[in-house]
């Protein structure tokens, strides 16, 4: 009922200022849909469903989050791309699924037929073990793999994706031979670390969470330029001299064709929300790093992931 | 002890039970329709619940996670439609039932056997929920696998005297699963260049197909069926009031008369529940055949036979109960809806893992007596609502049909806003009515789709984690039990075989 009312109430108000508004576009000022590819409790759907009361708290609008789950993806980027209203009130959560999979196979809407609108977090990944395991650091680690090839097993998300990326780059630039394992999931792999079924698991720490800070699983580096602020004590692997980073990031995409003005008005209104309740609470819980990117900015970016994205898909081949 | 107790204190206030109410009225409608899944339900709450307090939430969630697994078992019944995925082993006896005019008796034996196999198993969780997170931990591939192969073996007590039809119906069932991204390198295969099958078959859409659309289209084509009302109820002569009484002691006193099947089916669901990944439908169809495998009354079961709705629904509400083991104790959601009470948690800034028993042993208690509480009031409740649906199979086929068909494509497509799914589910459809009309058995060809890539990834994992050694499947005391089950299953089976051929 309130947000039904203060819709009426801020449509009244556009239309008062109308020539205002045509000069400033406001956003948002009615209701607007999240669209994820992920399945109600996936990574993708639990950031909307945060941002969704956020959004209605701080403007008063009602939100509807919308599942359009299979096909790695492409189900939702076809949707967002033939279907989808782009009057800025219809928005897609995005991660580097929505790259790799139109690499995997040709016809599915790539990056470049949608409209980037804001890169939000990053997404550490990071390799831990369990643990019982021998391996306090990851220099043990390492001499372990390379005295012994094949031997140590690594568990990953799924095949074919970023994590398989990182873990390639992970071994190839630190010259080891280890066997990767894919799982059903991020959250499947973690289960086979917990039963100590691999050796370790390369991932986000969001999947592990309260099992790496009770101490269960220990996290022995992060793949990114600098420390994690919640685990200041875990070196990044760049500072043993491997330059191996990882790029997966959460953002919104809205569909091709949208007001650019509105691009930007949509991109301002969720770079101040960080502060925000529920949101500020789900990001930091979360272990995500804000690291927010206007529409240009993302696109460029998404470039540069794009590329490196390319050679791993082709590699695999 | 104490925090036991204590949750069930703190449940017992209006609130509470208010909310297992609501929860119990939510989880029957969206587990009435096809397509709609207490996962869908608990999503739409989410947002909700971040102005509840958590536990309010979750006792919701709960509440609707134990409806739905009974309400579906109500249209698999009736119209040979499941509600949900783990009523699909429910609609093989339930509608026969229904069409020898048992059909108040069919959904009694459903209310009752979830019910009962739902409160067994959650005070079964209550009380050993922390043993029972370090036995999930234990199953890695190999023992995965290896349950994937007694699945598999267990066709065998299912094929009746086709054989040959059932294990073409189970291959191809494995075939069509195997039409997605191979689990190791994730290249496509046998996908024909359609992405919505990266992620395998959807099986809601493979369920409504198999089983309702085939339904309705074969009495469609059945031009007697069509013009007369073929099914028989009784009508009732006295009062409603006695007569729900009567119901409810008649199948309480079926499931007394079966003490170890009734216990067996909730074993089943528990267990394979506890274990994250292996599903809902593998524990269902494995209770089914396990209760023909082991029946007096073997060749009744298709034709009708209750029994089998007894394996099915006690171990329905028993997966759901069980999957709350890993939820709470791992941080592991055991099904999607479990993910979706992980999220709520979350939401409200409750850290999900291993403390969770440990810093809010209270609220993790309270939501375990709530699932306990639905599952009880799914016997009163449950007949409140069941008896005026049942009303449904009087209704001429001419109207019946064209209305049924629109809803199992409604909630095919609801499932993932997926014209894809809708297509999808015509195909099975008319692959359910050519199996139907030249004898193939349904169930392998399930089977065939859940099992199949259970035992690939799994297989696939085990091979790359035992770097490719036979000696790695034999890893653990578990695996070796297992592998006895597998000699075990094997040898009746062929046994069986014989003896059959010496008697024929």
């Amino acid at each position: 009922m309130i947000s039904t009312r203060n819709i009426l109430a801020s449509a009244a108000l556009v239309l008062a200022t109308s020539p205002a508004a045509l000069a400033e576009v406001e956003w948002p000022t009615q209701s607007v849909m999240l669209v994820t590819h992920s399945s109600a409790g996936g990574g993708g759907d639990v950031m909307l469903r945060n941002l969704a009361p956020t959004l209605e708290a701080k403007f008063g609008i009602s939100t509807n989050v919308d599942n359009r789950v299979g096909g790695s993806g492409a189900v939702a980027a076809s949707w967002l791309v033939n279907q989808a209203n782009p009057d800025g009130y219809t928005l897609k959560s995005v991660t580097p699924t929505q790259l790799i999979t139109p690499l995997r196979s040709a016809g599915i809407p790539t990056y470049e037929e949608m409209t980037p609108i804001a890169r939000l977090f990053l997404d550490p990944t990071t390799l831990y073990v369990h643990d019982n395991s021998p391996f306090q650091t990851i220099e043990e680690f390492l001499d372990h793999a390379r005295e012994n090839p094949r031997d140590l097993s690594i568990g990953i998300g799924s095949a074919g994706s970023l994590d398989q990326l990182v873990l390639q780059n992970f071994t190839a630039a630190t010259e080891i031979d280890a066997r990767t394992v894919p799982h059903e999931g991020g959250g499947d792999a973690v289960v086979a670390l917990l039963g100590e079924h691999v050796d370790a698991v390369v991932g986000e720490p969001g999947q592990a969470l309260t099992h790496l800070q009770d101490g269960t699983l220990r996290m022995l580096t992060v793949f990114q330029e600098e420390r994690l602020d919640t685990y200041p004590d875990v070196p990044t692997l760049a500072e043993l001299g491997y330059e191996v980073t990882s790029n997966k990031f959460r953002g919104i995409f809205g569909p091709p064709g949208m007001d650019p003005e509105m691009v930007e008005a949509i991109a301002t209104a969720l770079s101040e929300l960080y502060e925000d309740d529920p949101w500020n609470t789900y990001w930091t819980e979360a272990s995500l790093s804000a690291a927010f990117m206007g529409p240009e900015e993302f696109t460029e970016y998404l470039g540069v992931v794009n590329e490196e994205m390319r050679e791993f898909i082709e590699g695999l081949n | 002890m104490e925090p036991i107790i204590a949750g069930l204190i703190n449940l017992m206030t209006i609130q509470g039970i208010t909310l297992v109410l609501l929860g119990l009225l939510g989880g029957f409608f969206v587990g009435v329709l096809p397509g709609f899944t207490s996962s869908n339900a608990a999503a739409i709450l989410l947002p909700l619940s971040i102005y509840l307090p958590s536990e309010y939430a979750l006792i919701l969630m709960a509440a609707i996670y134990a409806g739905a697994a009974f309400a579906g078992a109500v249209p698999a019944i009736l119209i040979n439609v499941p509600g949900t995925a783990g009523a699909a082993a429910t609609a093989l006896e339930g509608y026969p039932m229904t069409r020898a005019g048992k059909a108040e008796f069919a959904i009694a034996i459903a209310r009752m056997a979830s019910a009962v196999g739902g409160c067994i198993a959650t005070l079964a969780v209550i009380a050993f929920i922390q043993p029972m997170s370090q036995v999930a931990l234990t199953f890695g591939s190999v023992e995965l696998f290896i349950v994937a192969v007694i699945g598999l073996l267990l066709i065998g007590s299912l094929v009746g005297d086709q054989p040959v039809k059932a294990l073409i119906a189970g291959f191809l069932g494995m075939l069509i699963a195997a039409m997605s991204a191979d689990p190791q390198y994730a290249q496509p295969r046998l996908t024909f260049g359609f992405i919505e099958l990266y992620d395998r078959i959807p099986f809601i859409p493979a369920i409504i197909g198999l089983f309702g659309l085939t339904e309705m289209l074969l009495l469609a084509a059945n031009r007697k069926t069509l013009l007369a009302r073929s099914f028989e109820i009784v009508a009732p002569t006295d009062g409603i009031v006695q007569r729900s009484l009567r119901e409810i002691a008649s199948s309480f006193d079926y499931l007394l008369r079966r003490p170890i099947l009734t216990l067996k089916s909730t074993m089943i669901g528990f267990f394979l529940g506890v274990l994250p990944g292996v599903g809902v439908t593998l524990a269902n169809f494995l209770s089914y055949a396990e209760a023909k495998r082991t029946s007096p009354r073997a060749a009744n079961f298709g034709k009708g036979e209750p029994d089998g709705i007894v394996a099915t629904e006690a171990s329905d509400n028993a997966v759901t109960a069980g999957t709350m083991v890993p939820t709470l104790t791992l941080g592991i959601p055991g099904s999607p809806t479990a993910a979706v009470m992980l999220a709520a948690l979350y939401m409200h800034g409750v850290a999900v893992g291993p403390q969770l028993m440990v810093n809010y042993t209270l609220e993790a208690y309270t939501v375990l007596w709530a699932l306990f509480f639905a599952n009880l009031l799914i016997i009163p409740i449950g007949l409140m609502v069941a008896g005026p649906l049942s009303l449904v199979t009087r209704l001429n086929p001419l109207f019946l049909v064209p209305i049924v068909i629109t809803l199992c494509l409604i909630g095919a497509y609801a499932v993932r806003s997926s014209m894809f799914d809708v297509w999808l589910t015509i195909i099975f459809g008319i692959v359910g009515v050519i199996f139907r009309r030249f004898g193939f058995p349904v169930v392998p060809l399930i089977l065939g789709l859940v099992l199949g890539p259970l035992a690939e990834a799994n297989f696939v994992r085990a091979m790359l984690l035992g770097q490719g050694e036979i000696a790695y499947f034999f890893r653990s005391w578990t695996a070796v039990g297992l592998w006895g089950v597998v000699a075990l299953l094997s040898v009746v089976t062929v046994l069986r075989v014989v003896r059959g051929r010496d008697a024929s």
